[in-house]
C-alpha cells in the first residue's frame, strides 16, 4: 500500500508539472496547445538518449531534456505566430504527432534501441544505493521538490509584468500591440518556458519508469493534461495542482477499486475515461472557471499610500 | 518651420475594389490638438490603421518624428512614441482597470524573464512609479473607485476612458484618439475635454477622430476633413468648419446632423 501510494503521488507530481506548464501556455497566455505531450516526450527522450546512448549522467540528461523541449516550444511558435487560434491549435496537434512519429521511426543508439522498441534500462538515480523502496521515496521527494520549483516559477512569472503582458495577449493582440508589446515574442517565450517545464516532467517520468516507447505519448495524453487544467481552473496554478490530483486519482483508480466494486478490471479501465469526461462536462456546465478560479490581483489598498488627490 | 511630427504622403489603400484612401497627404504639427473629421466611411479609421501600423499602405509614405514608419509593425510604431486608441473597446476584459493601466508603460524591465530574475529592485521601482501615475490618471478619468473592476464590467463610456488612460500611461509623443467621447456620458465629456486640454498645455500632442462637432470645436486647433478617401479641407478649426464644401460633405451623407 505504501509502495502504491508513493507511486501514485510521484505520478501525480509529474503530471502536476505538466499541468502547470500547460496552464502557463493556455491558462495565462491563451495558447490552445493541443500538442503538449510532445514537450513531455522530448524531455523524456532527450534525457534518455543522453543517458542511455551518449552515456552522460542524469543531471546532464535533465538539462538536455529540458532545453530540447524548450527549444521545440520556441521552434513551433516561430512559424505559427501569425495563425489564428483555431489554426494554431491544429498545428500544435500536428507538431506533436510529427515528434512522436519521428521517434517511432528512428532508431538512435542501435538496432533494438529507439524506434518502436523504445528504450529500456534508463538509469534510475541512486537505485543501487537506496534499494527499491528507498528509491521510491527518494524519487517522490525529488518530484515534490520539482513541483514546488515549477509552481514557484510559474506563480512568480504570473505576478511579474511579464505575466501581465501574457494575460493581455490572451484576449487579443490589438491593444497590447498598440501599446508597444511584441505579442509574437511574448508568445514564443511562453511556449519555450512552458515547453521547458513540460520537458522537465518528461525527464522525471523517463528516469522514474526506466522505460519509454512512443505509445506513451499519444494525443490522448495531451487531453488528460487539458482536463487537469480545465477541471482545476485555467489561469490558477493551484488549480492545476488540484486538477492533476483528481484526474490522476481517477486514472489510477482501477488499482484500488478493482477489489472494492463488482466490475471487472477491463470495464473499470474503460469507465475511467468516461468518468473524466463526465467530470469535465459537469465542471464546464456548473463551474466554468474550474474548481479554483483564477484570482485577480487587487490594487485598491495601494491608493491611500500612492494617491495624490 | 520644423518638419511636421507626423506626415502622410500620398497614401493610398484599397480593399478589393473599394478605395478607402485615395492619395491622402496629412500633416500633424507638434504643439496642438489636430482633428480628423469626415462622414462615416470616409476613411478616417483606415487612415488611423495605416498610421499606427495595423494596415500597410498600398502606395505612399508615413513619416513620424523624422523617420519612415510605414511597413513597421504596430508595436514598433508604438515604441517610437505613437500610440493609438480604438473606436470599440478591445481591452482585455478579464483584467482589472488597474491591471490594464499597469500593462501600458513601455520598457518594463519585468517583461523580460531573465531581467525579472536578476533585477527585482528595478521592477519594484518601475511598478511603484507606474502605480503612482496610474492613480493620478484614474482620478482624472474618474475611474479611481473602480481600480479593481474587470474592464469587461465597465460601461461603454468608461471603457473609452480606460483606453485613453492606458494610452496616457505611455506618455507618447503623439496620441491618436479614435472617437474619444462617442458613447460617453455627457457629464463626463466635459471632463475628458478638460483632461485633453490640460495635457495639451503640458505638451502632449493629439490627433483625434471625432464626430461630436461641439467637442471638435472646443478641442481642436486644426482640423482635416476627409471625404471618400480624399482630403477636402484642412486648416484652422473655425475656418474649416464654416466652409460650404465641408458642410455639404457632412450634411449630404449624414441625416439629422
Amino acid at each position: 500500500m505504501i509502495e502504491f501510494l508513493t507511486y501514485l503521488l510521484t505520478i501525480i507530481g509529474i503530471w502536476a508539472i505538466l499541468a502547470l506548464s500547460l496552464n502557463l501556455q493556455y491558462g495565462l497566455t491563451g495558447l490552445v496547445n493541443l500538442g503538449h505531450i510532445a514537450f513531455f516526450m522530448l524531455g523524456a527522450y532527450g534525457s534518455t538518449i543522453l543517458t542511455v546512448v551518449v552515456g552522460t549522467n542524469v543531471v546532464v540528461g535533465l538539462i538536455g531534456g529540458v532545453l530540447l523541449a524548450a527549444a521545440f516550444g520556441a521552434l513551433i511558435a516561430l512559424p505559427t505566430a501569425h495563425l489564428q487560434q483555431d489554426y494554431w491549435a491544429i498545428s500544435t496537434l500536428a507538431a506533436a504527432e510529427i515528434v512522436r512519429l519521428f521517434f517511432k521511426n528512428t532508431t538512435i543508439g542501435g538496432t533494438y534501441q529507439g524506434g518502436p522498441h523504445g528504450y529500456s534500462d534508463i538509469p534510475q538515480p541512486l537505485l543501487d544505493t537506496l534499494g527499491n523502496q528507498g528509491f521510491g521515496i527518494f524519487y517522490l521527494v525529488l518530484v515534490a521538490g520539482f513541483v514546488a520549483l515549477s509552481w514557484g516559477l510559474v506563480q512568480w512569472l504570473t505576478g511579474m509584468p511579464f505575466g501581465r503582458a501574457l494575460k493581455a495577449i490572451r484576449e487579443g493582440d490589438e491593444v497590447p500591440r498598440a501599446l508597444g508589446k511584441d505579442a509574437r515574442w511574448l508568445r514564443i517565450r511562453a511556449m519555450a518556458l512552458g515547453g521547458g517545464v513540460a520537458g522537465l516532467a518528461g525527464v522525471l517520468y523517463a528516469h522514474f519508469n526506466a522505460f519509454v516507447d512512443p505509445t506513451y505519448f499519444k494525443p490522448l495524453e495531451t487531453f488528460i493534461v487539458w482536463s487537469m487544467v480545465i477541471l482545476g481552473g485555467a489561469g490558477n496554478h493551484l488549480g492545476a495542482l488540484v486538477g492533476s490530483l483528481i484526474i490522476q486519482a481517477i486514472y489510477n483508480s482501477t488499482r484500488f477499486l478493482a477489489g472494492a466494486v463488482p466490475i471487472d478490471a477491463d470495464t473499470l479501465g474503460s469507465l475511467r475515461m468516461v468518468a473524466i469526461g463526465v467530470l469535465i462536462i459537469l465542471v464546464i456546465m456548473f463551474l466554468p472557471n474550474g474548481l479554483v478560479p483564477e484570482r485577480v490581483r487587487r490594487y485598491a489598498h495601494t491608493r491611500r499610500r500612492q494617491g495624490s488627490d | 518651420m520644423a518638419e511636421p511630427l507626423l506626415q502622410t504622403d500620398n497614401v493610398r489603400k484599397s480593399f478589393g475594389g473599394l478605395t478607402a484612401l485615395d492619395g491622402v497627404s496629412l500633416e500633424v504639427r507638434a504643439g496642438g490638438v489636430a482633428g480628423l473629421i469626415g462622414p462615416n466611411g470616409s476613411g478616417k479609421t483606415t487612415l488611423f490603421n495605416v498610421i499606427s501600423g495595423f494596415a500597410a499602405p498600398d502606395v505612399g509614405e508615413v513619416r513620424f518624428d523624422g523617420a519612415r514608419i510605414d511597413g513597421l509593425s504596430p508595436d514598433r510604431i508604438a515604441r517610437r512614441g505613437l500610440v493609438r486608441t480604438f473606436q470599440a473597446s478591445l481591452n482585455p476584459q478579464a483584467m482589472t482597470v488597474m491591471e490594464n493601466l499597469l500593462l501600458a508603460p513601455q520598457q518594463q524591465v519585468g517583461e523580460g524573464v531573465l531581467a525579472a530574475l536578476f533585477r527585482p529592485g528595478a521592477i519594484r521601482r518601475q511598478e511603484d512609479q507606474a502605480l503612482e501615475r496610474a492613480w493620478e490618471i484614474l482620478a482624472q478619468i474618474k475611474l479611481d473607485h473602480q481600480a479593481d473592476t474587470p474592464a469587461g464590467s465597465l460601461s461603454g463610456g468608461q471603457k473609452k476612458l480606460l483606453m485613453m488612460g492606458q494610452a496616457l500611461m505611455v506618455r507618447p509623443k503623439l496620441l491618436l484618439l479614435d472617437e474619444p467621447v462617442a458613447g460617453v456620458n455627457p457629464r463626463l465629456i466635459d471632463g475628458i475635454v478638460g483632461v485633453i486640454r490640460a495635457l495639451q498645455s503640458q505638451g502632449q500632442n493629439f490627433l483625434i477622430v471625432e464626430h461630436n462637432m461641439q467637442v471638435v470645436r472646443r478641442l481642436c486647433d486644426s482640423v482635416t476633413v476627409l471625404d471618400a478617401g480624399q482630403i477636402i479641407a484642412s486648416g484652422a478649426t473655425d475656418e474649416v468648419l464654416q466652409r460650404d464644401d465641408v458642410l455639404r460633405a457632412y450634411l449630404a451623407r449624414q441625416s439629422g446632423r
